[in-house]
């Protein structure tokens, strides 16, 4: 009997201990500080003087270009295209997350119970997994994942450990898909950066110390490909893009850069050979200012997309597209590191306030959503 | 300049003062200030107010010691952001001033490419904001612009970059508003010929779809692309209609378009396939070069390999080790391309095992062995083995294969030699120990000191000042003089043959062909003058006579005959099979190079009709083929005589710079009696050029000729002021004045192994005029008209060394107003006149030659004055002067069954040792000296020391630097007792006067003391 009681007390505590252990491996687990803080974020926003920013977080009118309460129905996997670009089936999805992850850093809760939703909508169908295994169709992929971690990440808090896990299953082999290799360009240009970018923020949110530390191995491949004038061939090459392209990597870049330092570590001063992110940043910023700097580079036209005069450059990067996303996004979060205090920070800020700022907020998939209300400055 | 400027200007130029005075360094602001500037200078809205910022930039990154240091805001970048805002400031007011200051700025860029690209934007510029057409003057500045920058596209090594130059050209050149081309015909035509330096399939389809809706229909191309331009014109592009101009032009033999047509197909695999079966079909037909330049389209690296290995393990299978190497190269890139690795390491494999394969084939070891006349070979080495050379030669001569024959009298030269280096020089070339090559009885105990040789010299002095006879008569020093020859690394290019070349012979990797108006260089200048406008008018029948020019760049003749047809001519170069008959002068420029190997041309014929020579300022290689002066009247060689000396024949000759190649290639009668127009010619020059340049650095022309059969040229080889010249193992046969002729200021040429037989009016070898330290060794020099070897007119510092002469209607070997020379170990046999004849010359050693059975002397030696002989009327005693003194040391010859053994008279010195005398009758010796002193000879010749018989005083025209000869410094004639008569002179101390008559002997001309 002596025995059975000690036996059943062992249980007990050994029950009890792994539910505790459990409920606290899951609270610590998952992370609220990885591409930026989201609590010091959602009380820096409560500042009067962010009122313009806390604006560009509720997005206007303008920008909402659906219902905004109607949820995209879920997509099950994306496909190759036919011709240059790639599958943009998940549009709509990534905007109705970005717009409400920005409104939900403003204390918007019909937002935060969309996102809930439509996540927990979406990880029930088991959406894009069945994703065709072409690279074109794994770049659409990429793409789409970043929109989906950000949200996820924000709201988080208001679910059940149930719905949570229902959700980290479905992104969690969505992001290990995009781990995959296809023995071409992809595996070292800006998708292999973009999919880099992903993983270390899984991998930083999750726990995950093998997918967050692809970053930095990225970080260090990048610097070794990159040329002395700050140039990454792979993408000057390609024509009337170079420019476009080399934007494309260096919005990864510095996401990957931006996870490592809210982690401790500066990826942003990391050099090899005098080479850094900060001279691909001034790269693209000359290239911008003067196409002649780019030409040369551009001349290889390889894979140049619709248009084939490499002689002059698609600067359409500077303006907000057509699906209302605007590919500068990122530089909220360049110029949110650095201030205004640094050559390659002020020219890029310089460059902004001519164009990008003038139409705020700059929402984009590549960085995970409203980068103006995640990093922007009154 | 603001205010402001100003005063960064002002604190900058105290800074730098203060800078350089402290550290000494001239550098002023700081990297950080250098960004303030930028940061105000690209934002500044006023351009002619940021380009001076601009201007200030680049001075302060010119004073940084490393620019490495600032690699944000670079030299590149800022002289960019100048060209920029030059061009934002002509957009706003379209004023040329803007384009003028960008263009002079432009130019003084230091990098070329910086300049193609800056001149590209600016012509994108100009034309995205003007039309140009409505506006002459700046039409014609971007005319200049375009034509500047496909200068410097074709002057780049790197292909790569000079292919995207061509295609941002050709994208200017075609581009279009409203339809309507942006610019006129005139340079319009140009992307024609720009396509085809568009290395890229991709961008070059896009070109020629774009020239194509514009150039549909018109006449600024060549006839033959009117219906290829027709199909690429339209909006969905045929393969079959593509396939059907293939393969009319293969029809018609327009290779280029051949190769166009199947590059245009869209669709990469389909190219693919398409050009590798082309390709394929080319290597079947032995159309090497064609093949080569189709595997250079291949871009699927699968079939890039595949086809790279196969052309490399037909290269090395030919011997062709550089081109192989190069195709490895290739094939191995290509296999690196290969994505998946079980492709790639496929690929590796292949590539590994045609290599194996091709090792062990070599195709010259089996042409030697398979060669129906081998029989023939191993008769005549039989022959050479049991030291019978005259029955090697007569054999080898009747073998029909000219180079099969060339090589076999290489090999009888070779063995000779082998008997006739009795100084082992063939053993020690690589022997970096040895100082001397050394006869095997050398004693090095036997050298003898200074201190010795001055006693010595004292002695001598003493009694040449004192005697009154006017000879003194003494015994040499006790010493091993003669017995060694101070070692120089000239044999080492004995080793040249033709592999030598074949292994050298370059990769072609493609060049400019250009038809030029004959005048239009300096290089065919000497020509033109000779031979005249008239000559050539006729020949060519056009009052513009023309000449084909090959500008940077490597190519071949298959490559250049392809270029003129694809230029719509088909009559400067025909095409037989592999035989091309060419029709016009052929001009390799500078920074060009040539090459003709057998792999495709099986004969290179020059007509003698059109006027057409070879003329080399680059880089000309030749392998394994025949190059043949052509009358195309009677369909055959321009074989010709003497008399025939006026009449044009081709030539070839390789001026200043240039760098010529030959091997074991037919050359057959070339060259007639004009100057530098003598056969094979390399010559310095030509003069006009030399106007135009700073010559002081400027090489003269050099080469290797080795193994190669030259028949029937006027003169088998000459020279003018060429240096370091080699001619091994060639057969000279049937030449009409000379075999070989290296002549005026030629330096260290090496004549080796050579085979000079059946000169038809002089000498086998001669080199001539000031021609020094020349190595003659191991030629088989027999029957010509002249002499075997010949030193004439201030020939210096020879070694003559193992050569074989006989049966030559003149002497084995003369030796005429040429000092300083050591001529040992030659066999030199049954020929009419002497065997050695030496005239007007000093420091002359002979050492051990064999010398038997010579209608005249075993040795000859005389003083003799030209002037006023008519036999030397023509002469210009200014041009050739000449030194009436002879001195002599023979030692350990053998001298048997001669005329006379040794016929000295009048010379200045004399020493002789050891010098063995069997069976010489009559005379042993013959001449007024030893008619006087009938037993010296006899009393120290057989001794240890010799006999050393001088002049007391020689009389000089002139002072003379006698003592300047190689051999002397470096001891190689050391204490043969002729150096204080040599002092003597040089210090012209002496008073007498002796008087010299000549008489008759024979053929020869004795001088006799008065």
């Amino acid at each position: 009997m002596k025995n059975k009681l000690v036996l059943f007390i062992v249980l007990f505590l050994g029950v009890y201990g792994f539910a505790f252990l459990s409920s606290v491996n899951a609270q610590s687990f998952f992370k609220n500080t990885s591409l930026f803080d989201v609590v010091a974020r959602k009380k820096q926003l409560q500042k009067q003087e962010y009122a313009s920013i806390r604006a560009s977080c509720m997005a206007d009118k303008e920008m909402i270009k659906q219902p905004v309460k109607k949820i995209p129905p879920p997509v099950k996997g994306l496909k190759t295209t036919e011709g240059y670009g790639s599958d943009n089936s998940m549009s709509d999805m990534g905007w109705f997350l970005m717009i409400h992850t920005g409104r939900v850093m403003v204390g918007d809760v019909v937002s935060a119970g969309l996102i809930k939703k439509s996540l927990l909508l979406w990880s029930e169908a088991n959406a894009l997994s069945q994703t065709e295994e072409v690279h074109d169709a794994y770049y659409a992929l990429k793409r789409a994942l970043m929109p989906v971690i950000i949200s996820y990440q924000i709201i988080q808090d208001d679910l059940s450990s149930k719905e949570r896990k229902q959700i980290e299953s479905w992104i969690d082999p969505l992001v290990r898909m995009i781990d995959k290799k296809f023995d071409g360009d992809v595996d070292h240009n800006n998708h292999r950066y973009l999919a880099d970018s992903v993983l270390t923020l899984w991998g930083d949110i999750t726990g995950d110390k093998e997918l967050y530390a692809k970053g930095k191995e990225r970080f260090k491949i990048m610097l070794e490909q990159m040329n002395s004038d700050g140039s990454l061939a792979l993408e000057t090459r390609r024509g009337a893009r170079a420019s476009w392209y080399m934007r494309h990597a260096l919005t990864s870049l510095v996401v990957i850069a931006e996870i490592y330092m809210n982690n401790g570590e500066d990826l942003y001063s990391m050099t090899k050979d005098g080479k850094s992110l900060s001279l691909a940043m001034n790269y693209f910023i000359s290239s911008v200012r003067n196409p002649l700097f780019i030409l040369q580079d551009s001349s290889g036209n390889y894979i140049p997309g619709h248009n084939y005069n490499f002689l002059n450059q698609d600067f359409g990067t500077l303006e907000r597209r057509g699906g209302k996303r605007h590919y500068m996004a990122f530089s909220h979060i360049y110029i949110s590191h650095y201030g205004s205090d640094n050559f390659s920070s002020k020219r890029l800020e310089t460059l902004m306030s001519e164009t990008g700022f003038k139409e705020l907020p700059l929402i984009d998939d590549y960085i995970g959503g409203n980068a103006t209300c995640f990093w922007g400055k009154p | 300049m603001s205010f402001k400027q100003k005063n960064i200007t002002i604190i900058c130029g105290i800074l730098f003062l203060v800078v350089l005075m402290i550290t000494g360094h001239s550098s002023c602001l700081a990297a950080k200030d250098i960004q303030i500037l930028f940061l105000k200078a690209e934002n500044l809205e006023d351009k002619e107010q940021s380009i001076l910022l601009w201007h200030d930039i680049l001075s302060e990154l010119a004073g940084e010691e490393e620019n490495n240091n600032n690699p944000v805001i670079s030299e590149r970048l800022v002289r960019y952001n100048i060209v920029n805002d030059y061009m934002t400031l002509f957009t706003k007011e379209q004023d040329m001033d803007h384009l003028v200051n960008a263009l002079n700025f432009i130019r003084n860029f230091k990098d070329s490419n910086e300049q193609a690209w800056s001149y590209i934007y600016m012509i994108n510029i100009i034309t995205e904001s003007v039309n140009i057409i409505s506006n002459q003057k700046l039409y014609n500045f971007v005319s200049n612009l375009i034509d500047d920058t496909e200068r410097l596209a074709l002057s780049f090594n790197n292909k790569d970059k000079s292919s995207h130059i061509f295609y941002a050209l050709s994208m200017l050149l075609t581009k279009t508003q409203n339809d309507i081309s942006v610019f006129e015909e005139e340079n319009l035509s140009l992307v024609h010929g720009f396509i085809k330096n568009i290395e890229r399939d991709k961008h070059r389809i896009h070109i020629l779809k774009q020239f194509s809706r514009l150039a549909k229909g018109k006449d600024f191309y060549p006839k033959q692309y009117a219906d290829f331009y027709s199909v690429m014109a339209q909006d969905k592009i045929e393969e079959s209609s593509l396939i059907e101009i293939h393969n009319y032009a293969l029809k018609e033999d327009f290779f280029d378009l051949a190769v166009l047509s199947l590059l245009s197909i869209e669709k990469e695999k389909q190219r693919t396939k398409k050009l590798f079966v082309f390709f394929e079909n080319l290597f079947k037909q032995k159309e090497m070069s064609r093949a080569r330049r189709v595997v250079k389209k291949i871009e699927n690296p699968s079939k890039a390999v595949n086809s790279w290995s196969k052309m490399a393990q037909h290269y090395l299978i030919s011997g062709y080790k550089m081109q192989s190497d190069e195709a490895y190269e290739k094939a191995l890139f290509h296999a690196g391309r290969i994505k998946k690795s079980s492709s790639r390491e496929k690929a590796y494999k292949l590539i590994e095992n045609r290599k194996k394969a091709a090792q062990k084939k070599t195709k010259k070891q089996s042409s030697i062995d398979d060669n129906p006349e081998r029989y023939k070979r191993e008769a005549a080495i039989k022959y050479i083995q049991d030291r019978d050379i005259s029955n090697a030669t007569d054999i080898a001569r009747t073998i029909k294969d000219s180079i099969y024959r060339a090589i076999t009298f290489r090999k009888i030269a070779e063995i000779q030699l082998s008997f006739n280096d009795s100084y082992n020089i063939l053993k020690n070339v690589n022997n970096l120990d040895k100082r001397f090559y050394t006869l095997p009885e050398y004693d090095q105990n036997m050298h003898v000191s200074s201190e010795i040789v001055n006693a010595y010299k004292q002695e001598i002095y003493e009694h040449l000042d004192d005697d009154e006879s006017g000879l003194y008569i003494t015994k040499g020093l006790s010493s091993n003089i003669g017995s060694f020859i101070h070692k120089d690394s000239l044999p080492e290019k004995l080793s040249y043959n033709g592999d030598t070349i074949s292994t050298m012979i370059p990769f072609a990797k493609g060049a400019e062909i250009e038809r030029s108006y004959y005048e239009d260089t300096f290089f065919n200048g000497k020509f033109y003058s000779v031979y005249g406008n008239a000559g050539f008018s006729q020949d060519q029948r056009t009052s513009a006579p023309e000449a084909i020019i090959i500008e940077n760049g490597i190519t071949d003749i298959s490559a250049v005959y392809d270029a003129l047809k694809d230029m719509g001519i088909d009559d400067y170069i025909i095409k037989t099979g592999h035989t091309y008959l060419l029709r016009r002068p052929l001009v390799i420029n500078n920074n060009a190079s040539l090459v003709i190997t057998g792999d495709d041309v099986h004969e290179l014929r020059l007509s003698s009709e059109t006027g057409t020579y070879l003329v080399n300022v680059g880089n000309l290689f030749v392998s394994d083929t025949k190059i043949t002066g052509w009358d195309e009247k009677k369909d055959a060689p321009a074989f010709a005589v003497y008399a025939d000396k006026r009449k044009f024949r081709p030539f070839f000759t390789a001026w200043s710079r240039s760098k010529t190649y030959i091997g074991r290639t037919e050359i057959t009668a070339l060259g007639y009696g004009n100057g530098k127009s003598y056969g094979l010619s390399f010559s310095a020059g030509p003069k006009k050029w030399f106007k135009h340049g700073n010559w002081a650095n400027i090489n003269r022309p050099t080469g290797i000729i080795t193994d190669n059969s030259i028949r029937n040229a006027l003169y088998g080889f000459y020279s003018y002021e060429a240096d370091d010249v080699a001619l091994i193992g060639n057969e000279y046969v049937d030449n009409i004045v000379y075999g070989i002729d290296p002549h005026d200021r030629s330096r260290r040429l090496v004549i080796g192994y050579n085979t000079t037989y059946n000169t038809y009016k002089k000498h086998g070898i001669i080199i001539s005029r000031e021609v020094n330290d020349t190595l003659i060794m191991g030629n088989v020099s027999f029957d010509n008209k002249g002499t075997g070897i010949m030193l004439d007119r201030e020939s210096n510092g020879a070694l003559v060394y193992g050569n074989t002469l006989f049966h030559n209607k003149q002497e084995g070997m003369t030796v005429f107003e040429s000092d300083c020379a050591i001529i040992a170990a030659n066999n030199i046999f049954e020929n009419k006149g002497s065997g050695f004849r030496i005239r007007n010359s000093y420091n002359m050693g002979l050492f051990y030659n064999n010398i038997f059975r010579n209608e005249g002397s075993g040795i000859t030696a005389y003083n003799g004055t030209l002037k006023g002989k008519p036999v030397h009327k023509l002469r210009d005693f200014d041009l050739d002067p000449y030194d009436e003194l002879t001195t002599v040391s023979a030692i350990g010859n053998r001298i048997e069954e001669n005329g006379t053994g040794i016929n000295i008279e009048s010379i200045a010195a004399l020493y002789l040792k050891g010098n063995r005398f069997i069976n010489q009758s009559p005379k042993i010796v013959r001449g007024v000296w030893f008619k006087e002193n009938p037993d010296i000879l006899f009393r120290y010749n057989q001794e240890k020391q010799g006999l050393v018989i001088n002049r007391t005083c020689p009389v000089l025209p002139k002072k003379l630097n006698v003592q300047k000869c190689k051999y002397r410094e470096n001891k190689t004639l050391y204490g043969d007792g002729q150096d204080e008569l040599i002092n003597r002179i040089a210090q012209s101390i002496c008073a007498h006067s002796i008087v010299y008559e000549s008489s008759k002997h024979g053929d020869m001309e004795v001088f006799h003391e008065k």
